[in-house]
């Protein structure tokens, strides 16, 4: 896919890694981050990626709907990307 | 605990280590519905779950120390650490029918979701787990905010503005509007507050949301950013 964001294989990779167990792969994709775009930016990434660790499954873990104003704008790419399909799909969609 | 991340080869923000010590440090201090040795016993066993299910946690250490917890405790603390992407409306109304309060249920999943973000953070740059402090003395606040109701989840929520009345303004400050994710756990204001400031020193403060020249290293852009979060969004099936 491209997303037209500077370094965006790398950090996917680093996503990818921060989701997965493999220590070896969190390890070498964490190096790739650091040496191209730096420490602030490793950093950075770590604490996206922990935050929506943690975002994610408030969401799943309660039921939130998205906001009324964001079911529109969404509605072009939540089908093509399959994201109607998740199980929390229908606390929002369920409602509408 | 101001201390966390002192001996960490990254030069980690002040706010954000701040912010860590003290989630570490509110895991082992009384709650609204908990005591502070079952709020830690909800975190050790959170992180036993993820460590027995291959979600590796770097110097994991098993800090769980056996404490009774109400029927159902256990199995919302294993599925929002392991599988949350399975959590549906009927798994809560199953768990509050055989006897877990709504209370309790969100204030579950404040202890486990903040956790898992301070776990993630170290993993992710490959620093050990944070250790649990000794529990504290004290009695949980069991305060309920008297205008909470039910409206965009399943759990009861305080509503912004006038409808939220003063557990709004105290939570949220002056505001009519607060984003969903902000007020999930409102129910329950301490966990709620928690989440809400890792939030806006993890991502993006409250401020900036509509700011997307927004950056806190000149190196990772925003759309970096929402790059990150939305590939571990879509990696935890989180349609929200």
């Amino acid at each position: 896919m491209d997303t037209e964001v500077e370094h965006a294989d790398i950090l996917l990779a680093y996503a990818d890694a921060i989701y997965a167990s493999d220590s070896g792969e969190l390890e070498r994709t964490r190096e790739q981050v650091h040496s191209r775009m730096g420490s602030g930016a490793t950093i950075e990434a770590a604490a996206t990626a922990a935050n929506f660790s943690m975002l994610d499954r408030v969401a799943n873990a309660v039921g939130i709907q998205i906001e009324s104003m964001a079911i529109e704008q969404t509605e072009d790419f939540r089908g093509e990307l399959g994201i109607n399909q998740y199980v929390s799909a229908a606390n929002t969609l369920g409602n509408l | 605990m101001s201390q966390i991340y002192s001996d960490s080869s990254f030069a980690i923000r002040s706010d954000l280590a701040a912010v860590h010590g003290a989630t570490m440090e509110s895991f082992c201090a009384p709650g609204t519905w908990f005591n502070a040795k079952e709020r830690r016993e909800i975190v050790a066993l959170s992180r036993r779950a993820r460590a027995e299910r291959g979600f590796e946690i770097l110097g994991y250490v098993d800090e769980v120390q056996n404490i009774d917890l109400p029927s159902g405790a256990l199995k919302l603390i294993d599925m929002v650490s392991c599988e949350s992407e399975k959590i549906d409306k009927n798994f809560y109304l199953e768990l509050v029918s055989n006897g877990l309060l709504a209370e309790q249920y969100v204030e579950i999943v404040g202890l486990v979701t903040r956790a898992i973000s301070v776990d993630t953070f170290c993993r992710s740059l490959g620093l050990s787990m944070c250790l649990l402090a000794d529990a504290r003395d004290g009695v949980p606040s069991r305060e309920l905010p008297d205008t909470a109701t039910i409206d965009h989840a399943w759990v009861p929520i305080i509503p912004a503005g006038s409808k939220g009345g003063a557990p709004a303004t105290a939570l949220y400050g002056e505001t009519d509007f607060v984003a969903n994710i902000f007020s999930a756990l409102s129910l329950v204001p301490g966990e709620a507050s928690g989440v809400m400031q890792l939030g806006q020193t993890q991502y993006v403060g409250m401020n900036d949301f509509q700011n997307f020249k927004f950056f806190r290293d000149e190196n990772f852009s925003r759309a970096q950013l929402e790059l990150v979060a939305a590939r571990i969004s879509a990696l935890n099936n989180c349609f929200y």
